[in-house]
């Protein structure tokens, strides 16, 4: 008999799948995206489930909170995107649905034979806390350079959007 | 857990020193470039020149100090000599920029700091001893460069090579970072010795989830150095992007690329593994090369031809050890030479708006200018492997590593697939020479180019006779710093062996 946290985690498992396969099922691409945020939530859902609180946090506020927001409002800022039609992969799937169907598969025998390191307690008080002063203890040159990445990004956006001065 | 104010101090700066130094200017190269515009054009790539010098220095500096792994990077001589190329690539380019942007309108501040940005990224990959932070510098060199490679905003083609080459690196930073998630869950660490060093021993029972984590790594990074079957966006993004962004895609992305493999294949992955590289090797060399014969356009010829040497580097991190690494460094050198070598000839032949990129274009150049028909024969020669240029040395020593390592079919094979390369590349120095220029056929090809461009050129050329004629000092170099990267592997085995290893440190880190 399964226990109740293993009926949720089941639960917010399955909602993933059924988003995921939304996301790529579904014709409309507004409601595609929507569909992608569910499945974020359900992500988000399962992080916390398991213990990683910090992660699923993290999990909503950038993937629902904004990845989500903005690839919804690029599509409703687009003309001619709400509501088109053919953009589905349909004449892909010959091809796509054996290979993902063998990765899957492969992936889910040996995921299922593999003698995983045992989990780690959780922590009291969440994992927030560590996480944090590991970011700017330890790990701070990787945390640095993140911001670094994220400041190239930003340089290349702004130059590939502003308008041509002549 | 000491003091956390201690935290701070301990961690030694200096291995990052480098990376920060190259950073640092590549800020202060924008802001010129953005506060004194009417001097952008001679100031940021001063600027750009100044600030690569700089963290040769530092980095110098750096590998004399002897320092102990920290933060997740390693500053060894593998990581001296292989910074240091990666740095002579990114001078070069700016260099070599110049001429183009200035004729294509696009002298700006972000130009320079984006390819400065992207060189710090490709230099972290190769000192990283861990996946997160291999991850970061594979992101750090690839986000400027997506934008790079759209940096001609008016042209369309350099719009669609940029959309290309971000869908398809976002696809293969995807598989990096899951395959290092497999790699952390099956043996508890993102150290890359320590992981592969765990599974060895057999502490975290059987590995294939290892090995699926391993292969995933290594799709992604044979995306970025162009290997067959992960080769598709390379003629395309190459023939679309400004063409001095695609001299330094073709060697400072291969480059890093290939200083991230030399790391992972230290860490000493067996079986499998080496059944991997043997196949993407010689898919690479025979695809590479039958491709790139039926090419027309120069850029796309350069695409497959970078293409193919990717399957000639891939021989020496196959047979690693001392000498085939030694073998990666010095054939990343003559790579850089020659390849930049022939850039430089192909933007000046372009002529304003890129028009003549078809090799047809470049009938009977060398008798109007002796100078690019001499020095793109020489690139070419060198490329195509024949004595006594750069690139026949460093064709050399890779094969004679991958005999010594145990892989005679698979260096035939690449003799055989070298012999079709002359083919193509004397196709061009042909056209250039023996052909007579038609008359109105399609964009004539330029010959003029300022004194700067011309300079280069002939340095460049210098540079990869020079590198043939005197290739064992410069081999002695980069025997350093392969012989680097074997010790740091085994100080890193040596640090976690006292430690039981069953439990796995969550985040473990490099240092310890």
């Amino acid at each position: 008999m399964p226990s109740v946290l293993q009926l949720v985690f089941l639960f917010f498992a399955a909602v993933t799948v059924v988003g995921a396969l939304a996301v790529v099922l579904v014709r409309n691409l507004f409601h595609a995206a929507l569909w992608l945020a569910v499945t974020f939530l359900s992500v988000a859902s399962l992080f916390i489930v398991l213990n990683a609180d910090f992660v699923g946090l993290s999990q909503v506020i950038v993937y629902v909170g904004a990845i989500s927001v903005l690839m919804l409002f690029a599509i409703m800022l687009t003309e001619d995107v709400v509501g088109a039609r053919g953009l589905s992969l349909r004449s892909a799937w010959p091809a796509a649905l054996p290979v993902a169907a063998g990765v899957c598969v492969v992936l889910v025998r040996w995921f299922a034979r593999y003698a995983w390191l045992p989990p780690q307690p959780p922590k009291p008080g969440g994992t927030a806390g560590t996480i944090g002063l590991a970011f700017i203890q330890k790990y701070l040159f990787a945390f640095e350079l993140a911001s670094v990445i994220l400041l190239a990004a930003l340089i290349g956006a702004i130059y590939l959007a502003k308008e041509e001065r002549s | 857990m000491t003091a956390p104010s201690l935290q701070i101090i301990t961690w030694n700066l200096w291995v990052s020193a480098p990376v920060c130094a190259l950073a640092a200017s590549a800020m202060v190269t924008l802001i010129a470039g953005a506060f004194w515009p009417a001097f952008a054009r001679w100031l940021t790539p001063c600027l750009a020149l100044g600030g690569i010098a700089l963290t040769a220095a530092f980095t110098i500096l750096a590998g004399m100090l002897g320092l102990p792994p920290a933060g997740m990077q390693v500053m060894d001589s593998f990581t001296v000599v292989f910074d240091l190329i990666i740095l002579i690539a990114a001078f070069i380019t700016v260099l070599v920029s110049n001429h183009y942007v200035t004729r294509e309108n696009l002298e700006r501040g972000e130009y320079y700091a984006l390819m400065m940005l992207s060189a710090s990224g490709a230099m972290l990959m190769a000192a990283s001893d861990n996946y997160v932070m291999m991850f970061l510098g594979l992101e750090l060199l690839s986000i400027p460069l997506y934008v790079l490679a759209g940096f001609s905003r008016g042209r369309s083609e350099s719009q669609e090579s940029a959309l290309k080459y971000l869908l398809l690196g976002a696809f293969a930073s995807a598989f990096f970072v899951f395959g290092a998630a497999l790699v952390f869950s099956a043996t508890g660490s993102t150290n890359i010795v320590v992981a592969g060093d765990a599974t060895e021993r057999a502490l975290v029972g059987t590995t294939p989830i290892y090995v699926i984590g391993l292969a995933m790594i290594l799709t992604a990074l044979a995306f970025k150095v162009a290997l067959v079957p992960f080769h598709m966006w390379t003629p395309d993004v190459y023939q679309g992007a400004p063409t001095s962004v695609t001299a330094f895609m073709a060697v400072v992305a291969k480059a890093a690329g290939f200083g991230a493999l030399a790391r992972v294949a230290a860490a000493g992955p067996e079986g499998s593994w080496t059944v991997l590289l043997w196949g993407l090797s010689a898919a690479t060399m025979i695809w590479g090369n039958l491709l790139a014969i039926s090419q027309n356009n120069i850029k796309r010829l350069l695409a497959y031809s970078s293409i193919a040497h990717a399957g000639y580097l891939l021989m020496g991190i196959l047979a690693g050890g001392r000498a085939g690494i030694s073998a990666v460094l010095f054939y990343l050198l003559a790579y850089a030479a020659m390849t930049f070598g022939a850039f430089a000839a192909v933007i000046i032949l372009a002529g304003r708006g890129d028009g003549a990129e078809d090799i047809e274009d470049y009938r009977g150049i060398a008798r109007r200018s002796p100078l690019l028909g001499w020095t793109m024969a020489i690139f070419m020669f060198s490329l195509a492997g024949l004595p006594p240029f750069a690139g026949f040395f460093g064709k050399l020593y890779l094969f004679s590593a991958a005999v010594e390592a145990g892989y005679p079919g698979l260096t035939v094979l690449a003799v055989l697939t070298s012999v079709m390369g002359v083919f193509y590349y004397l196709r061009v120095t042909v056209v250039m020479w023996m052909q007579e220029p038609e008359a109105e056929s399609g964009p004539a090809a330029q010959t003029s180019a300022p004194l700067l461009s011309r300079l280069v050129l002939s340095a460049l050329a210098v540079a990869v006779l020079a590198l043939g004629i005197f290739s064992s000092p410069v081999l002695r170099w980069t025997n350093s710093g392969s012989a680097g990267l074997e010790r740091s592997a085994e100080a890193a085995i040596q640090m976690t062996l006292p430690e039981p290893t069953n439990a796995p440190a969550a985040l473990s880190g490099g240092s310890r």
